[in-house]
């Protein structure tokens, strides 16, 4: 039987969407659902949104990815298409104790898309590869 | 007048508060008098005091029954008749008189002491005792009848069968069964405020009166002052309580049992109002009921819940993991009182549902298989669709019991076994569609709501007319001028794409703006109120118009707003006004905006041409272009059908790029650090003239190639600058501004009209893998392609100095202002006349210009003028007589290199450049 945690999760969010779409808030309800499926994440992750920190990044060639400024300001890269993050939660939580299904910063990613508080970018195809495929420093 | 009260009672008090409870078992408090503080102090803990008197009770639990129909009772005394279905009956004693003389009234007074931190509990006592206490002064109270409701009907019945048989008031016990019922009313109270506040996030409706009282099981002093309350219910239930609690008074302390949230301990500021803060408040009143519930629930763990609403009763069938979640496949174990709690508006096939625990809950229940559970409100649904039922899911289901049939005893011995659940990984391949959802939902993105933008302005407002419905869509402008006529039209539905939002000045608002960057004179005022936001808009067939926006309260500083709210929309149209018919020739600027965005990327149609035949490459750009005024509310967006994207979004280049790609008189958008600007503008508000803006990013500070290092930026006045952009420039220090469609012109930019700059955050900058640009800025070194209007550095010999621009004058040193005068009564002294202070030993300030040497310019000459700091350098070994130095002292010194900004560049013969010396950005 498939996984019903991400249905889950993802009908939530929709609800959160619809519900912001209507009425410009989200319901206590909603907001203690999201805390009961992603846990303390669900803090962090909507105080990035009150931050604003979440851009979406377009290129020409159709790419786009998302930039989340975590909350030391550092800049983390979440891809578009798969749930991938560059910061260290992802990797621990999500990845090796696999405890987590998102880390902070993508679920801010969806939680600003909900809401329409994604900060849009237009780059180009090479500042794009730049971003997906950084140079170490 | 407590006074002859407390005397009358010192001889009989019977309560027992729990300090003399434990000095001295049954402690006699022989004459002495209770002292108000020691009343309130053990009023505060009271519900202590019952606690241990409990151990009294049972000696005189035998006596119970009989003292039920005395006509004195002497403390709340129990039945202990046990009919399951009938809740334990109390007998009020009747003191109860006080509450009788106007009970609604005090009732209601002490609603508001009804506070669940200890703290203002103790205050709530205290102020019911005094209150109390001048109760104790009517010498005959009177009973009026009761006039509160009570829990039941049976509690009302023996509430007033108790008053009525109240004969004779002695003191010390109507101070007994007032803590009593205080207590009592308190709990009722704060249970139904308990009732409210879960309420406000209960997921069911029939959440109701008759929710499942919450009992407490300890009160707070065994409870070390934790926040949990004694609250809630009837009155017979709690004294149920107490009694089970009388019996069974060991105490458990399950680490496991800690509210799910104790790893969030940490404190964070959010930001206020925001909905992480919001969320930590509900988090915190969410912890404090659950642990409250969980207290009570160990204590009882009996709690007959068959019969009350919105309780899930469930069998598991299965469990599994997911990421420190628990996953239950359950079926609704239904019977004629739950039935509903869950089949409101699907009747089928609510009985599977899924589960949700937190790994907290989990840990706490051990749910197996076949276990029965009872999910107590408030629980949260949620409804999946799949392709061939619904489903249900069950959140928040922290108030959540395992029902073990067998005795305690063996419950305990299943509670600590070890279940081993599956875990379940999950995909990270999937993302959530959070987009696709109904279309009827689907509107465009949203901004949060900005109070000083109308309402129509603002993104997100999507304005589904009835207009929109009814009228035909057109997607030919030409055809709708043609059909409507040129005069104004209503009624009408053009389609059109969004390309551009921009701000135009505008003398006249109706005219047109060319595109020179001639200095076009303007008042600050007139700049801020004249102007007209703008939407370059296109049509299905390619065709462009200029959509002068009419609404009431528009202003420049909020065109990042306007932009979000429309650019890349396809809207409807459905009033206009054509304004002017306009060409290239006579609108070079609006059309070199129109020529960046052709040839449009997807398929356009043609006129005379069937739609479905593509178009051929090579279409002309529109040779005119229709300027139309248009009313905010006439502008709606169209999110029905399915239309080619005609929206081109601005390509944002590297500097590097402008520089090499992009060719002359081309739009182009970039993001840069500014360095520098020219002249210094200040945060008043002051009439925009041509300033130049030098930026930079790491494309030319770490590129080796031919570019130059920095790019000069032409702001002409034409071009608004929002407030933001503005104070961005004030502030002197490196900031990242994006330049949406300012035109390449000669190896510089220049921002005309519909060129729209906007500050980006510096970290976003970075974000376009264009990294941030750092200290020191690197410049290019003076050369033959030095043009006026740039930077440069500079090194060199010092082979002259202009004498007659040499001079230099004394400054305050404590203010550095310039306006010194010489002190009448102080020799040698200066009076500055900005901070009145006298000063004798002033800053000298010097203005000095030399000509260099250049070995990058030979035989070139080089006119510098010099800061400050570089003279002192090059005059600091210089002997001084009276402020003057010798010209030959500081011939063929080296001076270099210096940051510059060319104030002018000759090219002819005999090359001429002059140079000022300039201090770049520094980031604080």
């Amino acid at each position: 039987m498939d996984a019903i945690l991400p249905t889950v999760a993802e009908e939530l969010l929709r609800e959160i969407k619809r519900n912001y779409q209507e009425t410009s808030q989200i319901t206590d309800e909603l907001l203690l659902g999201l805390k009961f499926i992603f846990g303390p994440t669900a803090l962090y992750a909507l105080d990035l949104v009150d931050q604003r920190s979440v851009s979406h990044v377009t290129s020409p060639s159709g790419r786009s990815t998302f930039q989340v400024v975590g909350s030391s300001g550092k800049m983390y890269t979440c891809f578009a298409s798969c749930h991938y993050c560059s910061c260290p939660a992802f990797s621990f939580s999500v990845l090796r104790k696999n405890d987590n299904m998102l880390c902070k910063h993508i679920l801010a990613i969806y939680l600003s898309q909900a809401m329409g508080l994604c900060q849009e970018l237009t780059v180009t195809d090479k500042q794009m590869c730049d971003i997906l495929f950084p140079k170490e420093d | 007048m407590p006074q002859g009260k407390r005397k009358r009672s010192g001889d009989r008090v019977q309560a027992f508060f729990p300090d003399e409870v434990w000095s001295g078992g049954k402690k006699s408090t022989g004459g002495q008098p209770l002292q108000p503080f020691s009343l309130s102090k053990a009023w505060k803990r009271c519900g202590d005091g019952f606690y241990s008197c409990q151990e009294e009770k049972a000696a005189a639990s035998s006596e119970r029954t009989t003292l039920l129909g005395k006509p004195i009772a002497h403390t709340p005394v129990y039945d202990e008749d046990c009919n399951d279905n009938n809740p334990a009956r109390i007998v009020w004693s009747s003191s109860d008189s006080e509450l009788s003389n106007d009970g609604s009234k005090e009732f209601n007074s002490r609603l508001g002491f009804a506070s669940r931190s200890s703290r203002n509990k103790g205050k709530s006592y205290s102020m019911d005792l005094s209150a109390s206490m001048k109760q104790f002064n009517d010498d005959v109270p009177e009973i009026t009848g009761w006039q509160y409701e009570c829990d039941s009907e049976e509690e009302k019945r023996t509430f007033s069968d108790a008053a009525e048989s109240a004969v004779e008031i002695s003191d010390p016990e109507s101070l007994s069964s007032k803590a009593t019922e205080s207590q009592l009313l308190k709990g009722a109270e704060s249970s139904k405020v308990m009732a409210m506040e879960i309420a406000e996030y209960s997921s069911d409706d029939e959440f109701d009166e008759s929710y499942v009282p919450i009992l407490p099981s300890h009160f707070p002093a065994s409870n070390d002052g934790d926040v949990v309350s004694p609250t809630a219910k009837p009155a017979s239930e709690w004294l149920k309580t107490a009694q089970v609690l009388l019996q069974t008074p060991e105490k458990k302390i399950d680490k496991a049992s800690k509210t799910p949230e104790d790893s969030a301990k940490k404190r964070k500021r959010f930001l206020r109002g925001g909905l992480a803060e919001r969320l930590s408040r509900l988090q915190n009143r969410e912890r404090s009921a659950i642990s409250f519930w969980r207290h009570q629930c160990e204590s009882d763990c009996k709690i007959t819940v068959g019969a009350k609403s919105g309780v899930l009763v469930l069998k598991i069938i299965q469990v599994h993991e997911e990421c420190a979640i628990q996953v239950a496949h359950c079926t609704q174990q239904i019977n004629d009182n739950n039935k509903e709690a869950l089949c409101t508006n699907d009747s089928n096939d609510t009985s599977h549902l899924i589960v949700l625990f937190t790994c907290q809950t989990a840990a706490q229940l051990q749910v197996r298989p076949h276990d029965i559970i009872h999910i107590h409100p408030p629980w949260q649904k949620l409804k999946l669709k799949t392709e061939d039922k619904n489903m249900y899911i069950i959140l928040n289901t922290h108030f959540t019991q395992k029902i073990i049939p067998n005795n305690n005893s063996t419950n305990k011995a299943c509670r600590y076994e070890m279940v081993t659940v599956r875990r379940k990984k999950l995909p990270l391949s999937i993302m959530f569609k959070i987009n696709e959802t109904c279309h009827e939902h689907e509107v465009k993105e949203q901004v949060p709501h900005n109070p000083s933008v109308p309402k129509p302005l603002q993104a997100g407002s999507s304005q589904r007319k009835q207009s929109t419905m009814y009228f035909k869509k057109n997607d030919s402008l030409l055809d709708v001028v043609e059909s409507q006529g040129a005069a104004g039209w209503k009624g009408a539905c053009l389609r059109v794409v969004v390309q551009r939002v921009y701000c135009l000045p505008s003398k006249n608002k109706t005219g047109l703006h060319n595109g020179s960057s001639k200095n076009i004179p303007c008042q600050e005022n007139k700049l801020r109120s004249d102007f007209s936001v703008c939407l370059l808009v296109q049509d299905a067939y390619g065709m462009f118009s200029e959509l002068h926006l009419q609404a009431a309260e528009l202003s420049v500083d909020h065109i990042d707003v306007y932009s979000k709210r429309w650019e890349g929309k396809t809207c409807c149209l459905t009033g206009m006004k054509i304004l002017q018919r306009t060409t290239k020739g006579r609108a070079p600027g609006l059309f070199s905006l129109i020529d960046s965005l052709w040839p449009p990327l997807v398929p356009i149609k043609v006129h005379g041409q069937s739609q479905d035949q593509q178009v051929q490459n090579n279409l002309p750009v529109p040779s005119f272009c229709y300027v139309l005024a248009v009313h905010a509310e006439e502008i709606e967006d169209d999110e029905a059908e399915e239309t080619p994207d005609l929206y081109l979004p601005p390509a944002v280049y590297t500097l590097r790029d402008i520089h090499q790609i992009v060719g002359p008189s081309q739009r182009c958008s970039f993001c840069g650090t500014v360095i520098y600007i020219r002249p210094e503008i200040s945060a008043n508000p002051a009439p925009q003239q041509e300033m130049w803006i030098f930026v930079t990013d790491s494309t030319l500070q770490e590129g080796s190639s031919a570019a130059p290092r920095t790019l000069s930026v032409c702001i002409s006045p034409s071009c608004l600058l929002d407030n933001r952009v503005h104070q961005a420039l004030c502030n002197k220090s490196p900031c990242a501004l994006l330049f949406k469609d300012a035109i390449r012109e000669n190896g510089r930019v220049i921002c005309v009209e519909r060129t729209v700059l906007s500050v980006q955050k510096p970290l976003l900058s970075s974000a376009s893998g264009v990294k941030q640009v750092t200290d020191p800025v690197q410049l290019d070194d003076l050369d033959c392609a030095a043009q006026a209007n740039s930077l440069c550095a500079v090194q060199g010999i010092i082979t002259g100095v202009n004498e007659k621009t040499a001079y230099s004058w004394p400054v305050c040193n404590e203010c550095g202002s310039n306006k010194l005068q010489r002190s009448d009564e102080k020799r040698e002294a200066y009076l500055c006349s900005q901070c009145c202070q006298y000063t004798s030993n002033p800053d000298i300030r010097m203005q000095l210009e030399v000509f260099l040497r250049c070995d990058s310019m030979p035989g070139c000459t080089v006119r510098i003028k010099l800061q400050q700091e570089t003279i002192s350098l090059l005059l600091r070994l210089s002997p001084s007589v009276d402020g003057c130095y010798e010209v030959s002292n500081v011939l063929g010194m080296k001076v270099g290199p210096l940051n510059c900004y060319v104030q002018s560049a000759s090219s002819q013969l005999g090359r001429y450049v002059e140079l000022k010396e300039i201090s770049l950005w520094k980031a604080n």
